[in-house]
């Protein structure tokens, strides 16, 4: 019983470690990112992609990110927008560059790779941050400072 | 289904067969395994395609060989003992076949491990039939032997017969060299199947060579001990009857050659009616063959027709009436033919997308799915068709920034994985469907394909490829390497049997002594005569030329080596003994022409097994086998016979 309660309270420490990271990092209101990223295929090949990241955190929960490329030349207006809401499942577009029609992402495509690159769409929503109801959190090992 | 680079083929069957049963199956089920039986919810779902055809073929093919070996292990047993009238001898006789069996099948655990990837094969049931056939030869010669020196010596024990019987060792020798030799040729046809066939053959013929040389008198002299010669008084009334009618069949071939022996010999008669015959057989094949290469008939036909049926080997299962289904008109066809497409002038890091280049493509899937035999084309260009129009409203995209974009949204969807397989940044994939069941008209397609690219469609570079797309090639390289093949063991023989004789009659003093190069050339009779025949029976009768009947020629060479060198053997000896031709020729046909007989027969009886196999291409390589042997029987009894007096030549003592 002793041992059980003691389990209840570390995981709520955990939780609520992580629950003040994420609203620490949450108290901007919006940030932007550029970002260059090399693709190295199998036959040797190097491809130099580019985006720019825009996440506006909403303080009521509704927050996007957006994901825009800028290069190479055919990838330039590739775009994937995420909608993270408060709650029930987030949504996800996809807009190509050369199509007037956004994409809906549906949910079993979440661990599907996009844009030739190794981030999936799963990775692409959880930028906003995780939502911490959908996971539990342990403390395995604290370590001293002598460690 | 599709697969990755360097899928195992066995492993995909054996993972499909536990999906569609439902059920994980034990490993000794394997080796009985010959189908595929669905269950549950998978009940009428029928898997076609080679992948899982090849996959049931080498399952089948286990259950097959245990079935067929055993068959003829156990009638090998049988006729040992009508021959040799004696139960032990019989069964030491089949045990050293047996092992032999062992030896033969290890090995090719032994060329795995050794860094040689060998694989147990629809034909490896040849190489068991092989080393029957072999074994049969050396075995009977050997016991033969023994069985005369025994009587000839009653008074020496078991092991010193034996040692009486060193004599033979130097014919079974020449018998296996010949053998090793010939399936040692088999390479020139360059099918990697058969060039197996051809190194286990030849490894299993000099395994029983060490066997019967030297571990079947040990283990006959272990075995028996002292006991005395039963003899033929002990013999069963059939094993007498079975030896009469053989020994009558002998002399009366002696006679037909031979009528009347108060009459001064002539020989010459019969020697012209030898030569006759074979004449003519050779000369209406060799017109058949000629008339296959240098003069085209109306539409596919040939008389002697190039192909292999793979589906013949799964016939009657689930896969076989799988095909059946799709191959009919209007279905789509048993498997898929994979075809690369790309451009030959391409320019900038992703030429697939060039809408120029896919149109061609698209120009070019129509064209094949016109073609005879074709069914139908898949690409992604069906996928990019859609898209096109639903979201830019057009047939095909017009830009490359929307093909670029269709591609990268069909990779991201179906992931890296199967995108490689329909396509790459430089090319495309089609995969052509069509009427498999033939590897003749499978080439025919391929072809077309070829020829159409090259006549229409010179801006794209084209590549059919994957196993379905080689396969052809077998046939190609069989009806080129067959012929030299044939002549290339004539040579063999006739070298070896005319250094043989020529060392032979170093020993001869005598009047009479045979020419070693015109025996070399009267050996070979039997042989040219029986592949003669066989040529214009295969016509006649539309039998295939295919991976089983080429090894036809490897076997009946060295069943006819085996009935013809005995008989010559028998032949030289009495000429050095002393006699005359035609004493010659009463000694080697009359008295000891029975042996020849039993080779002949036993050799049929061992071939008949094929005839119960569950692969067509073995049925048939059963009966051809019997009707070459036959055939060969014919050759070394009556025509080379008539031709051995020309060969005598006389000299002054």
């Amino acid at each position: 019983m002793l041992f059980f309660s003691r389990g209840v309270a570390a995981a709520q420490d955990a939780r609520d470690m992580i629950k003040k990271s994420w609203d620490k990092f949450r108290a901007a209101k919006s940030e932007i990112e550029e970002a260059a990223i090399a693709v190295k295929y199998d036959d040797g090949r190097v491809e130099q992609k580019a985006y720019t990241r825009w996440i506006q955190f909403d303080p009521a929960g509704e927050d996007k990110v957006a994901i825009v490329f800028s290069a190479p030349a055919n990838d330039r207006g590739l775009g994937l927008l995420t909608w993270r809401h408060k709650q029930g499942e987030d949504d996800q577009w996809l807009k190509l560059p050369s199509m007037k029609q956004v994409r809906r992402v549906s949910t079993s495509d979440q661990a599907k790779y996009f844009a030739g690159t190794d981030i999936t769409y799963e990775d692409a929503r959880q930028l906003i941050g995780e939502r911490i109801d959908d996971f539990n959190y342990q403390i395995i090992s604290v370590p001293t400072l002598s460690e | 289904m599709l697969l990755t680079v360097n899928y195992d083929e066995i492993r995909v069957f054996r993972r499909v067969t536990e999906f569609l049963e439902n059920r994980k199956i034990p490993a000794w089920e394997w080796f009985l395994k010959t189908d595929i039986t669905p269950s549950g919810e998978y009940a009428s779902v029928m898997p076609s395609g080679w992948v899982i055809g090849r996959g049931l073929t080498d399952a089948a093919l286990i259950a097959d060989n245990l079935k067929l070996s055993t068959i003829g292990l156990i009638l090998t047993g049988i006729a040992f003992y009508l021959s040799f009238l004696s139960i032990r001898q019989a069964l030491i006789a089949s045990s050293i076949v047996a092992l032999c069996f062992f030896w033969a099948r290890g090995s090719i655990g032994l060329a795995d491990a050794a860094g040689f990837a060998m694989y147990e094969r629809v034909y490896f049931l040849l190489v068991y039939t092989s080393i029957i056939v072999a074994g049969i030869s050396f075995a009977e010669r050997k016991f033969e032997f023994f069985n005369e020196a025994r009587e000839q010596n009653p008074e020496l024990s078991v092991a010193a017969v034996w040692r009486k019987t060193s004599p033979v060792n130097r014919i079974i020798g020449l018998t296996a060299l010949i053998a090793i030799l010939n399936f040692g040729t088999l390479y020139q046809i360059g099918v990697r199947g058969i060039l197996e066939m051809g190194i286990f053959s030849a490894l299993g013929v000099a395994y029983l060579l060490v066997l019967v040389l030297w571990f079947m008198p040990a283990l006959h002299s272990l075995v028996c001990g002292d006991t005395s010669h039963a003899g033929i008084k002990k013999a069963p009334q059939a094993g007498l009857i079975w030896n009469r009618l053989l020994d009558n069949t002998a002399k009366g071939c002696c006679r037909l050659l031979d009528g009347n022996e108060y009459a001064p010999f002539r020989y010459k008669k019969p020697a012209v009616a030898s030569i006759g015959i074979i004449c003519v057989t050779l000369a209406i094949a060799l017109v058949l063959i000629g008339s296959d290469i240098f003069y085209r008939h109306t539409g596919d036909f040939r008389f002697i027709q190039v192909h292999t049926m793979p589906l013949e080997f799964i016939n009657n299962t689930i896969v076989d009436r799988a095909s059946l289904f799709l191959n009919k008109e209007g279905n789509y066809g048993f498997d898929r033919m994979p075809i690369l497409v790309m451009p030959k002038n391409a320019s900038g890091d992703e030429p697939v997308a060039d809408p120029a280049f896919i149109k061609r493509v698209d120009a070019f899937s129509e064209r094949i799915r016109a073609l005879p035999d074709a069914r139908e084309v898949h690409s992604i260009l069906g996928t990019i068709k859609v898209i096109s129009r639903e979201s830019y409203g057009l047939k095909l995209p017009a830009e490359t920034q929307q093909a670029h974009d269709m591609l990268q949204t069909m990779e991201w969807d179906m992931g890296p994985l199967l995108k490689e397989q329909l396509w790459f940044n430089k090319g495309l994939v089609l995969g052509v469907s069509w009427l498999s069941n033939d590897s003749y008209r499978t080439g025919l397609l391929r072809d077309r394909i070829l020829d159409l690219a090259v006549s229409e469609f010179t801006d794209l570079q084209v590549v059919p490829f994957s196993k379905i797309a080689v396969y052809p090639n077998a046939d190609k390289y069989i009806s080129e390497g067959k012929p030299l093949n044939v002549v290339t063991s004539q040579w063999i023989l006739f070298v070896i049997f005319a250094v043989w004789i020529f060392i032979r009659n170093r020993k001869n003093n005598h009047a009479h002594r045979l020419d070693p190069i015109k025996t070399g050339l009267v050996i070979n009779a039997p042989f040219v005569f029986a592949t003669s025949a066989i040529v214009i029976v295969m016509a006649v009768l539309r039998v295939p030329l295919d991976q089983s009947t080429a090894c036809i020629t490897a076997l009946a060479i060295n069943a006819a080596c085996d009935f013809g060198l005995y008989l010559v053997s028998d032949y030289d000896h009495a000429l050095q003994e002393g006699s005359d031709m035609r004493q010659a020729l009463h000694y080697s046909l009359g008295d000891k022409g029975k042996i020849i007989l039993v080779d002949v027969v036993l050799n049929a009886l061992c071939f008949a097994p094929l005839m119960t196999s569950s692969f067509i291409p073995v049925v048939r390589l059963g009966w051809v086998m019997i009707v070459m042997l036959l055939a060969c029987g014919f050759g070394a009894l009556v025509l080379m016979p008539a031709l051995l007096p020309w060969c005598v030549k006389n000299q002054k003592v």
